[in-house]
Parts: C-alpha cells; sequence; structure tokens
C-alpha cells in the first residue's frame, strides 16, 4: 500500500516539477500547451474522482459547460467580476451536478453512460440553439481572473500557465487526502462491493451522489478555467468529443489513480498537438490509440506501472 | 420469552413461481435458529426477506416491537439486522483489518468524514481487532481478502456481519463449501458468540444443525413444514419424508 | 397550423418515415445490447459507410438499385470483420472498454471517410422510378418516402417472421433471454452473436442508403443518429423487436412533432424522457428480459 501511494504522489511530483519548467523556461506556445494540459487535468481529476465510487461518466463535458457557461455568461453578459463568476460558476456546477445526480446516480455501468450522455447532449443542444449565449457562434471577450492585488497578471501566458498548474496541484493533493479519509475510503468500497456497503448499513446511493456533486463543482471550476484560457465560450465544450476526450485521457493514465488523470491529459493535450502539426488527418490515430488503449491498456498507465511494483491494483 | 425478530403471513412471488409462502415464524431471543429444507425451498429468498435485500408482496417483518417491512437493507442493518451471504461478498482489494475496520467505521457512522485518514482512528482499528479474534483471523490481518484461503473468506463474512453490531444475525450456509476442519472451526466460531445474540443460520450440515442449534425451523415449497427442538426434528416422520429421503435407518451422523 | 390536416398528414408520414430509419438502426443495436451486452457505438458509423458507399456505386453505376443491392451487404461484411478483428475483443471488458473501443472506431471510422471523400456532403440522387410524389390520404407526399416507409414496414414484417417463426430466431430468442443456458444447452452462441452482428450491420447499411437521397450524406451524420438511436433502444426495451418498433415510433413522432410545437427544446426533452426511462424503466417499455435496478 505504502509504495503504491508513493509511487503516485511521486509521478504528480515530477509532473508538477516538469510543468512548472516548461511555464518558465519554454516558449509562448508550450506554455499555452501546458495551460491547456493543466486545465484538462482539473477536469480529468474530476472525472476519476467519480470513478473512485464506480461510476464513469460519458457526459462529463455537460458539467465543464456549466461552469464554463455560468461563467462566460456572468462576466461578458451580466458585467459580474471573474472572481465573484468563478465561485458562481463553480456553485452551479454544484447544484446542476446535485439535480442530475439525483436522477443520473441510480444507474450504474452502461445506463449510467447513457444517462450521462444524454443529459450532457440535453444540455448542448440547449446552448448551441439558445441565442442567448450566441449559440454555435459562440461569445469571445471572456476575461481572465483578476490577481493585480498580488501583484500578478493572468493575461501574461506564463503567468497563466503556472497559475493553473498551481491549481491543479492543489486540486489534485486535496482530493488525494480525501480518498484516504473515511469518506473516500467509503467511496472505494462501494465501487468494490456495493451490495456489502448496503448490508453493512452504509447509504451507497448518497455517497455516490455526494461525489457526483463534488465532481461536478470541480468539473465547472475547470469549465471557468478552460473559458479563461481561450477567451471563448463555445458549445464543443460541452459536447460528446470533450466527454470523450476526458475520458480518454484518463484511461489513458490509469483510471482510478488520480495521478493517471493528471497524466493522461498532458499526453493527450501534447499529442494532439504533435499529430495535427504533423499530419493531416491526425484523428486516425487518435482513433486508433482509442482503440489500442481499449484493448491492451485497460489500466493504463499509471495503472500498469504501479502493478510492476506491486501486487496491488 | 422476548421474541427478537419475527414474521407475519410473509409471502414473496416470482412471476408464477412462489418463493415464500404465508410463513409466519418468531425468532426468540438470545438462541439459535436453523433454518433447513431442500433446495428450492425458498430459504435464502426467506433471508432476503428477513434482512431486507427483497421486499415482500405481503406480510410483515419485525424486528422485536418494530415494524421494519418498508425498510431497506441498509436501514435494517444500522438498526441490527446483519447478514452473511452465501457466496463470499467481501472486498478483496482490502486486508483483512481493512475490511473491518472499514465494517466498523460504518457502524460507528464515521464514514462522512473528509479531513482525516481512516487509519488514524485508533480504536476502529481496536474493534476490528477483537472481531478478528473472535472470527479467528487474527494472524491474517494484513493478507489481502483475496488471498485468503476459501475458509478464511467464510471467516471474514461472519466478520463483516459481526462488526454491525448485530442484535440479530443471519447467516447463510457459513459452512458451504469447507472441509471438515474448517467446518469444526466455524462452528466453535459460532458456539463462542454471545448469548444475547440472536442467530438464524441457514446450513445444509445436519451435523452442525444438531450441534449447535436450539431451535430449527424445516421450510418446503416457501412454506414452514414444522418447527421444534432438534431431537423433535429429529425423531419427526414427516420431516424424515419430505426432507431427509425417507429411509427408516439413516447411519449415525445424519440422523 | 396543426389543425390543418393536409399538415397534419404530411407530418404523420414525415414521421413514420423517421421512425422506419430509427427502427432499422435501433433493432440491430438492441439485439446486439441486449444479447450480448455489449454498448456499440460505433453502430452509426456503419450507416455512415454504407451511405457514402452508395454515393460511390450510384455515382459509377448511374443505379441507385445497384447501390440499394450491394451496400447494405458490403456493410454486413465490415460489420462482421469489424466484429471480428476488434469489437470481439473487448467482448468480456466491460462497457467502459466497449465504449472506448467503439468511440475510436468512430474516430478511424469518420477521418477514414473525410481522406476518401473530402470534407463536402455528398448526395444520392432518388432513382427515377421513385421521383415526383404521390396522392395518399388526400396529400401530396413524395413517393421516395412512401418507398422508405414501405421498406421499413416490409423488414418489420420480415424480422417478425424470421424470430417467431424459424429456427434461427429461435436461438436468437434463446440467446437474449438467457445466454447461459443457451449456451449450456449446446447453442454455439458465439456463432449466433456473429451473425446478430451481421444481420444488424445489414440493416444499418440498408438504412444508409435509404436514407441517403433524403438526409443527404456527410461525416457526422453518425453521430447526430446514434444518440438517438440509444435513445430508442432504451426507451423501447433491450432485445425485442416489439420494443424497438414502439420505440422508434414515439422517438420518431416525438422528434418531428417536437420540432414544430417546440423548436428551442425539442431535442432537450427528448434527452430528458431518455434519462427519466432509464432510471424509473431501465429495462425500457417492452424489454425481452427484465434487470434489477441498482438502487
Amino acid at each position: 500500500m505504502a509504495s503504491r501511494v508513493f509511487l503516485r504522489r511521486l509521478i504528480g511530483a515530477g509532473l508538477l516539477v516538469a510543468a512548472l519548467a516548461g511555464c518558465k523556461l519554454s516558449s509562448y506556445f508550450t506554455q499555452d500547451l501546458i495551460a491547456e494540459a493543466a486545465i484538462l487535468a482539473v477536469f480529468a481529476l474530476s472525472l476519476d474522482f467519480l470513478a473512485t465510487c464506480g461510476l464513469v461518466s460519458f457526459g462529463h463535458a455537460g458539467l465543464l459547460g456549466v461552469g464554463a457557461y455560468a461563467f462566460g455568461g456572468l462576466t461578458v453578459l451580466a458585467g459580474y467580476s471573474p472572481g465573484a463568476a468563478l465561485a458562481a460558476a463553480v456553485l452551479a456546477g454544484l447544484i446542476v451536478a446535485l439535480a442530475a445526480g439525483v436522477l443520473a446516480v441510480r444507474t450504474t455501468g452502461a445506463f449510467f453512460i447513457m444517462v450521462t450522455l444524454a443529459l450532457a447532449e440535453m444540455f448542448y443542444s440547449w446552448v448551441f440553439r439558445d441565442r442567448t449565449f450566441k449559440g454555435a457562434d459562440g461569445m469571445g471577450g471572456v476575461p481572465r481572473l483578476d490577481l493585480s492585488l498580488i501583484g500578478v497578471d493572468l493575461n501574461d501566458a506564463a503567468s497563466f500557465s503556472i497559475f493553473v498548474v498551481l491549481l491543479c496541484a492543489a486540486i489534485w493533493l486535496a482530493l488525494e487526502f480525501l480518498i484516504v479519509s473515511p469518506f473516500g475510503r467509503t467511496l472505494d468500497a462501494i465501487r468494490q462491493n456495493a451490495g456489502r456497503v448496503s448490508a453493512l448499513g452504509g447509504s451507497v446511493f448518497a455517497y455516490r451522489l455526494a461525489a457526483f456533486t463534488i465532481s461536478g463543482g470541480i468539473a465547472a471550476f475547470a469549465g471557468a478555467f478552460k473559458v479563461q484560457h481561450t477567451n471563448f465560450l463555445s458549445p464543443d465544450l460541452a459536447g460528446w468529443l470533450a466527454s470523450g476526450d476526458v475520458l480518454i485521457a484518463v484511461v489513458i493514465g490509469g483510471i482510478g489513480t488520480l495521478v493517471g488523470g493528471i497524466l493522461g491529459a498532458a499526453i493527450l493535450v501534447f499529442l494532439k498537438d504533435f499529430l495535427s502539426s504533423h499530419f493531416g488527418h491526425w484523428y486516425l490515430f487518435l482513433g486508433a490509440i482509442f482503440m489500442m488503449v481499449a484493448i491492451g491498456l485497460p489500466r493504463g498507465i499509471v495503472g500498469w506501472v504501479v502493478e510492476l511494483r506491486g501486487k496491488r491494483p | 420469552m422476548t421474541i427478537a425478530l419475527e414474521t407475519r403471513d410473509l409471502g414473496k412471488s416470482f412471476g408464477s413461481l412462489v418463493a415464500t409462502r404465508n410463513v409466519s415464524l418468531a425468532f426468540e431471543a438470545g438462541l439459535r435458529h436453523a433454518i433447513i429444507g431442500p433446495n428450492g425451498a425458498g430459504k435464502t429468498t426467506f433471508f432476503n426477506l428477513l434482512a431486507g435485500n427483497l421486499r415482500p408482496d405481503g406480510g410483515r417483518v419485525l424486528l422485536g416491537d418494530r415494524d421494519v417491512t418498508h425498510l431497506g437493507l441498509a436501514q435494517r442493518a444500522r438498526l441490527g439486522i446483519a447478514r452473511s451471504f452465501q457466496r463470499n461478498n467481501v472486498f478483496m482489494d482490502l486486508t483483512v483489518l481493512e475490511n473491518l475496520v472499514f465494517a466498523r467505521a460504518v457502524r460507528e457512522k464515521r464514514t462522512a468524514v473528509f479531513w482525516r485518514s481512516l487509519r488514524s482512528y485508533g480504536d476502529l482499528r481496536e474493534g476490528a481487532e477483537a472481531i478478528a479474534e473472535k472470527v479467528g483471523l487474527t494472524g491474517d490481518l494484513d493478507t489481502l481478502a483475496r488471498s485468503l484461503s476459501y475458509g478464511g473468506q467464510r471467516q471474514l463474512e461472519v466478520g463483516l456481519a459481526l462488526a454491525c453490531d448485530p442484535k440479530v444475525l443471519l447467516l447463510d450456509e457459513p459452512t458451504a463449501g469447507m472441509s471438515p476442519e474448517e467446518t469444526a472451526r466455524m462452528r466453535d466460531l459460532i458456539r463462542q458468540l454471545p448469548g444475547s445474540l440472536t442467530m438464524v443460520i441457514i446450513e445444509h450440515d445436519m451435523d452442525l444443525v444438531m450441534d449447535i442449534a436450539d431451535s430449527i425451523t424445516v421450510l418446503d415449497y416457501g412454506s414452514v413444514l414444522t418447527q421444534g427442538t432438534p431431537t423433535e426434528i429429529r425423531a419427526s416422520e414427516l420431516v424424515r419424508e419430505r426432507y431427509l429421503g425417507g429411509a427408516a435407518a439413516n447411519p449415525a451422523g445424519a440422523l | 397550423m396543426i389543425s390543418d390536416p393536409t399538415f397534419l398528414i404530411e407530418q404523420i408520414l414525415n414521421s413514420l418515415q423517421f421512425s422506419m430509419l430509427l427502427f432499422l438502426l435501433a433493432i440491430g443495436l438492441s439485439v446486439v445490447f441486449g444479447m450480448m451486452d455489449y454498448l456499440n457505438l460505433s453502430h452509426g458509423t456503419i450507416y455512415m459507410v454504407s451511405a457514402y458507399l452508395a454515393y460511390s456505386i450510384a455515382g459509377a453505376s448511374g443505379s441507385y438499385w445497384l447501390a440499394l443491392l450491394c451496400a447494405p451487404i458490403a456493410a454486413a461484411l465490415i460489420g462482421v470483420c469489424l466484429y471480428y478483428l476488434l469489437l470481439k475483443r473487448v467482448e468480456q471488458h466491460g462497457h467502459l472498454a466497449q465504449v472506448l473501443l467503439t468511440v475510436g472506431v468512430i474516430y478511424f471510422g469518420t477521418e477514414m471517410l473525410r481522406i476518401l471523400y473530402g470534407d463536402l456532403p455528398k448526395g444520392v440522387t432518388v432513382p427515377a422510378a421513385l421521383e415526383g410524389a404521390a396522392r395518399l390520404f388526400g396529400v401530396t407526399y413524395p413517393k421516395y418516402r412512401l418507398f422508405i416507409i414501405s421498406v421499413g414496414l416490409v423488414t418489420m414484417g420480415v424480422l417478425y417472421v424470421v424470430l417467431e417463426r424459424t429456427r434461427l430466431g429461435a436461438l436468437v430468442r434463446a440467446g437474449v433471454d438467457d445466454r447461459i443456458t443457451a449456451e449450456t444447452m449446446g447453442i454455439d452462441i458465439a456463432k449466433v452473436f456473429a451473425g446478430v452482428f451481421a444481420i444488424g450491420a445489414y440493416l444499418a447499411g440498408l438504412a444508409g442508403v435509404i436514407a441517403a437521397p433524403v438526409f443527404g450524406v456527410y461525416t457526422g451524420m453518425d453521430v447526430s443518429v446514434i444518440i438517438l438511436v440509444l435513445i430508442v433502444v432504451v426507451i423501447g426495451g433491450l432485445g425485442s423487436l416489439a420494443g424497438a418498433i414502439l420505440g422508434s415510433f414515439l422517438i420518431g413522432f416525438a422528434d418531428t412533432f417536437g420540432k414544430i410545437l417546440l423548436p428551442e427544446f425539442a431535442m432537450v426533452m427528448i434527452y430528458l424522457v431518455m434519462a427519466l426511462a432509464l432510471v424509473f424503466r431501465p429495462s425500457g417499455l417492452m424489454p425481452a428480459r427484465r434487470f434489477m435496478a441498482q438502487g
């Protein structure tokens, strides 16, 4: 147990150092990629955290979208300050996740996959058509958080990257502590054997709902930063392709390992960039990678590495 | 004589199959009750109805004075009905100690905590170790449940049920698939459980049943065939005919 | 608007036509999911590939009918190859692996078609015999769309006869009902699966060809349809013909009339109905076999 946790934290620390070094030392373009990877990593962490109780969502981009649209709408259309909008975005994520979860968490397995897909598509089709948010055309001009009080200008690419990398690290650490708490261990027990947890007197529904809600809050947080990064709000953020992307990131890294989500996100962002700049039809490769991971690497990279070290999964 | 657990006119059907038919049974507190009967008699269905895994189509289940018919599995567990399962249903990826600590944490309602690690609770650990001793797993505390022998997993099964501090303990075929040594260990384990605990045990092993049971209920085709002390059941013509095969004399041991 | 009888009849016919397409796609997915517990999201990709094939065949030969004959067969072959080469490998690995694999197939297949055909949508012309309109129930309605409805009805009839009256049908129903028992009874489940996959792919291919002249041929047509098909399958019930028919009609009508009555919220309502159906009736309205819902 100790070596498994240590290994995961080592990988995480390594990624953090690499990311920070990258922010400081590399070109503008790489800094931008690092920021994108860090934001996707937060999103991946939200999905992987949910997976610790055995629920795999194929509609998580819907929750990301809620955060993104809340933040974008409140700042651009309603003139709120980015700080207030950020808080509101996370709150929106929590509320929507709670409401959706009450419905969705009653199902598991394939049905859960389909319910979450359907709910996300609901959100997508609404923002696609609704002219308030300019629909498919999207909406620009989303401002970044104002950190001038501490002398940081987030409009500077390097500063923004470092900031989101640190946010990602903080969230990761918080989740690492959460999963060893009694709450987190209950989620893991539910994943292993939900029936047994019920037989012991635990309320499986309540815990799954709590996990889904927390996950939604984190996903919304990622969404708020995604629109800050691109300064642009569009329905594709919430589409099923985005849900698929984050899922593949989590699976490549290693589902259930937390740090795997960060690794997978980094791999996906850099891989997409590499492929798209070298090949015209790079979706072929992405599709092939999906297929290979599904067939050959179900535990993901971190899962595989940890398995090499010890007998514990 | 207090009744710890009782059913009144309990019924359950699956489509056209009547699994439980108007079963009214009272389980006296502090005694060991065995339920026997041929395969398909509806024993496990009855257990599922007692524990809350299934909802009855009709009738009631009472825990002491309290009507628990409409309560679910988790709620009944919190009120004091704990069960073990016929097929091992433990947490395979956790060690024996972790299994029991977790069960204790659920019992003590400590699971909604975010800010400490589960391992830091010394009292939960002590409670878990005590249970491990009761079920004979003290030497295997750090073994993964997955790595235990089959008998060891059965012991852990019982341990998890005990961790709920139950008033009524339902054991579903605790010795299923066990070797004679393992069965003997399980028998001793059951004998050593406190007298305040009411037990209802489904079993096929007649030696064990005759040895430890205070009262035996025979189920057949979903209804109660008869009920009585081991001596009475042993002497019963009806039981011999319907369940034990109808032969007049049996070799020493079974009946 | 809805009180105008001509308009109403037209929309009913439109709903029927759309329902038929959904049915052709849903039945394959439903039986595969119901029988093999396999969530194959790339089912829509076969539909799309067949539409492109129809475009090529019709374009090269000038004959729509040739495309109608060949494309579904090609689709069935592609489906079987896909099954044996790829999909079969994660049959036992759970739904997550199946989702990942089939989404990979979607990405790959879509991009492959882009490479071969470019990004612009293609069209398939309605065959001469079906051009123009006919008078039916007092309205003038395109002959080709009536053709679509007929194909759907004929398929329903054929499938009914096959499933209920033939030995193959009995095998499929046994497999849906209880795979393990069927296996112990000596039925070669693996071959039945492959057969079911092939037939499902054939029907998806058929849908692709007959949809092409009306809906066009473009990349992304697979995704826009697969989600609706999932809804049909879930609402109708897994593994049953009656369920697929019922589900297709419900969604076909809901989609068509929804777009007229509530254009902004049509899709939202449909997805909400699916989510609710999954929660309260996870087995669907007319499933072949009922599941115990998790609680």
